[in-house]
């Protein structure tokens, strides 16, 4: 049986596996509704992880294109960037993806002809790891760039205040916050 | 300031588990991006509040008064004896769960203490060591708790996680209204001093101004100047807004935001507009020139001197009834508090539209009609011409705003008025609309760009909803009815369904409203009208 055929086969032991991981990373009280509730409107955080890693899953085991997987990774890195985690605990799951499938497969009859294959996802793994880092960073330039928006909105607001004191000193600013 | 980084030896210490720790236990951690700034001094002063003083919630002096135990817990006392509802929601809840899952902020970030009961656990614990005999026998046992300085921080760190927006209320079996127990702490917080800017400021200086912007009458005016000269251009209309003219009908109050903050800005017009082309007869007020009410946000007692100015001021102009624009809390303050707080308003009479001859019943206590209501009845009795195709650029869901929502229960009038303005509109699911909807995520003054992660976290689950009827039915504006609602959804979206824009119900309205006389080729965000008519003479 090739890697592929193995990962397949045990594709929903190593998503349980994963997402045990990945919740295990919250306070136990709220675990229980991460990982029951299957509504994903009354569930967001936890529906969202199941399905993102499940797709994430499918694309490994296929041998996807890593960028195929970036929205996927990207969805579930918008959550973590902004819960209360380090950047290292916040892209744990990537490491324990690995955890996960090498512990799935043990015991399993993996031998010497897997060994390419399993270095190939390992490398698969680590690009996917690279690229959750830099959409990482990008999500915590995004909350920067949205508070330096907000101040200039409350800039903007302020100096229509301004000019309406002073009406008649310099230009007019309109309700697009644009000079006019 | 406290410090974020990492000392050398910390850097690899790392777990990726968090610390199972006993929920008695206090555990606030005040890191930058999860909590609002301090009231400034200046505010603090000007509403003349307990322990004044320069002070930040990340360091560990939080230079409160010396007994500032003893004027918690009398405090405390005071309150139960004031209301009975606290007392009542303090001793029945039986920690069933109804409402563990349903707090958007414990959604979006996962922390057990955001579930509303545990919340509300962590001032009742203490209510329990020191009001109840098995809290004072049994202690922990019985889920009792010393108040120390590390349990006052953590009532401030998570009751001011709280946006007061009572989703969670409407699955207690009990009835009991979590909001109201915020509001109970947030009282006890206040006579130690501890309260933040975004609460305080817009309070203060809606007693200075009477708005919270701090925007002084003559300024308010010339804004209304720019409105209608952006009027005149887009219509080619004169249009009149009346400001502090005594005898009108009808007094209309809006947020502040609509005449100074974006989108909001195009409510603002939509009002105008619909006003002009219906002659009413009514006022803009510069004492009352603020719906949104900050006090309701800090005490009973600054929300009711608040409140009280809208109706000092009705009486004052002599108008019949007050009409009241596009605000969430001033709707809760007005249905829930203002009878008791200020009411009832006798000098009124009960709202009639002086258009269609409707008779607002249900508002014959408080003498105030919400714009939606008022518009549906208009567009009902077919007062208004109105081209949905002007709309068409926008694929339009609705967000329930939570206080118009569960404070008044107001689902259908604006979906009715969007249904006749729009030809694409969506609801999003329906555990995430009308009394069920979710929060903006940035309510009851969480709003400020210094506490953006814990907006994110808290407006992720509204966003979840949008993104599902973005995906499903390709909308990108959100329609709503909360002038904070209109400041924190653009962020919000920004972050987790970017290319969603958020409006007013009246933004939506104007566009569609064809006047007479009118020369349009252009929205009221200045794009061209997807379908413009001809003008009409």
């Amino acid at each position: 049986m090739t890697l592929q055929e193995l990962l397949r086969k045990r594709k929903k032991a190593i998503l349980d596996r994963c997402l045990n991981l990945l919740f295990d990373t919250y306070p136990h009280d709220s675990v229980t509704l991460m990982k029951n509730q299957q509504n994903s409107f009354a569930n967001p955080v936890g529906s969202t992880f199941r399905r993102e890693l499940e797709i994430i899953l499918d694309g490994l085991s296929e041998w996807a294109d890593p960028g195929d997987l970036t929205p996927s990774l990207d969805a579930i890195v918008h959550i973590r960037a902004v819960q209360e985690f380090r950047p290292s605990g916040a892209l744990a799951f990537m490491v324990h993806l690995k955890k996960a499938i090498r512990e799935e497969l043990q015991g399993m009859q993996t031998g010497p002809e897997h060994l390419d294959d399993l270095a190939r996802l390992d490398l698969r793994i680590d690009e996917l790891t690279f690229a959750a880092f830099d959409l990482y960073v990008a999500c915590r330039e995004k909350i920067a760039e949205i508070r330096v928006g907000e101040a200039r909105a409350e800039r903007d607001r302020l100096v229509r205040v301004v000019q309406a004191m002073t009406r008649g000193h310099g230009s007019r600013v309109t309700g697009h916050g644009e000079k006019s | 300031m406290a410090d974020d980084k990492l000392k050398p030896e910390e850097i690899l210490n790392v777990s990726y588990e968090p610390a199972d720790r006993d929920w008695l236990t206090p555990t606030a951690v005040f890191r930058k991006g999860t909590y609002s700034y301090s009231a400034p001094l200046k505010h603090q002063k000007y509403l003349d509040l307990p322990n004044q003083r320069e002070w930040n919630p990340a360091d560990a002096d939080w230079k409160l008064p010396e007994n500032w135990k003893e004027i918690i817990l009398e405090g405390m006392g005071r309150l139960l004896k004031r209301h009975r509802s606290f007392k009542l929601y303090l001793d029945i809840c039986v920690r069933c769960g109804a409402c563990a899952d349903k707090c958007h902020y414990f959604l979006g970030s996962g922390d057990p203490k955001n579930m509303p009961v545990l919340r509300a656990e962590l001032l009742r614990s203490v209510y329990r060591r020191y009001f109840t005999v098995a809290g004072k026998i049994f202690g922990r046992l019985a889920g009792a708790r010393d108040l120390t300085e590390d349990v006052l921080k953590e009532w401030f760190y998570y009751f001011f996680q709280c946006s007061e927006c009572r989703r969670c209320s409407i699955y207690c079996p009990y009835g009991i209204d979590t909001c109201e127990i915020t509001m109970m702490a947030r009282e006890l917080l206040n006579l130690v001093g501890c309260n933040i800017q975004w609460v305080v400021e817009p309070a203060s200086n809606c007693f200075r101004t009477g708005n919270h912007l701090g925007i002084p009458p003559h300024a308010f005016k010339q804004t209304f100047e720019f409105a209608l000269d952006e009027l005149k251009d887009l219509t080619g209309i004169s249009i009149d807004a009346p400001i502090n003219r005594k005898g009108a009908e009808i007094l209309f109050v809006a947020p502040s935001a609509d005449y100074f903050a974006s989108p909001h800005w195009h409510t603002f017009l939509g009002y105008l507009m619909l006003f002009h082309e219906i002659g009413l007869d009514y006022t803009w007020s510069t004492y009352a020139s603020e719906g949104g009410n900050f006090g309701l946000f800090h005490s009973s007692e600054l929300a009711k001197r608040l409140n009280n100015k809208i109706y000092a001021e009705a009486r004052r102009l002599g108008v019949k009834w007050i009409l009241g624009g596009e605000c969430g809390h001033m709707w809760r303050t007005i249905h829930q508090y203002m009878d008791t707080f200020n009411g009832p308003a006798d000098f009124l009479e009960e709202p009639v539209s002086p258009i269609t001859g409707t008779k607002f019943d249900n508002a014959r206590s408080t003498k105030m009609v919400h714009i939606t209501e008022f518009t549906a009845d208009l567009i009902k009795h077919d007062k208004l011409k109105l081209d949905p195709a002007r709309n068409d650029r926008w694929k339009v869901t609705f967000h329930d705003s939570c206080n118009p929502a569960r404070a008044i229960g107001l689902f259908a009038e604006p979906r009715y008025i969007l249904q006749n303005v729009c030809n694409h509109f969506f609801d999003m699911p329906e555990n995430t609309i009308k009394e069920k909807t979710f929060c903006c995520g940035s309510g009851a003054g969480l709003g400020a760009d210094e506490n953006m992660e814990m907006r994110l976290r808290g407006g992720f689950p509204r966003a979840h909803a949008v993104k599902y009827v973005k995906e499903k039915h390709g909308v990108n504006m959100v329609s709503c009815l909360c002038a904070i609602d209109k400041a924190s959804l653009p962020p919000l979206f920004e972050y987790w369904v970017p290319g969603v824009e958020v409006c007013g119900v009246h933004e939506l309205v104007g566009n569609a409203l064809v006047m007479k006389g009118e020369t349009r080729t252009a929205d009221l965000r200045g794009e061209p009208l997807a379908q413009a008519e001809e003008p009409t003479a």
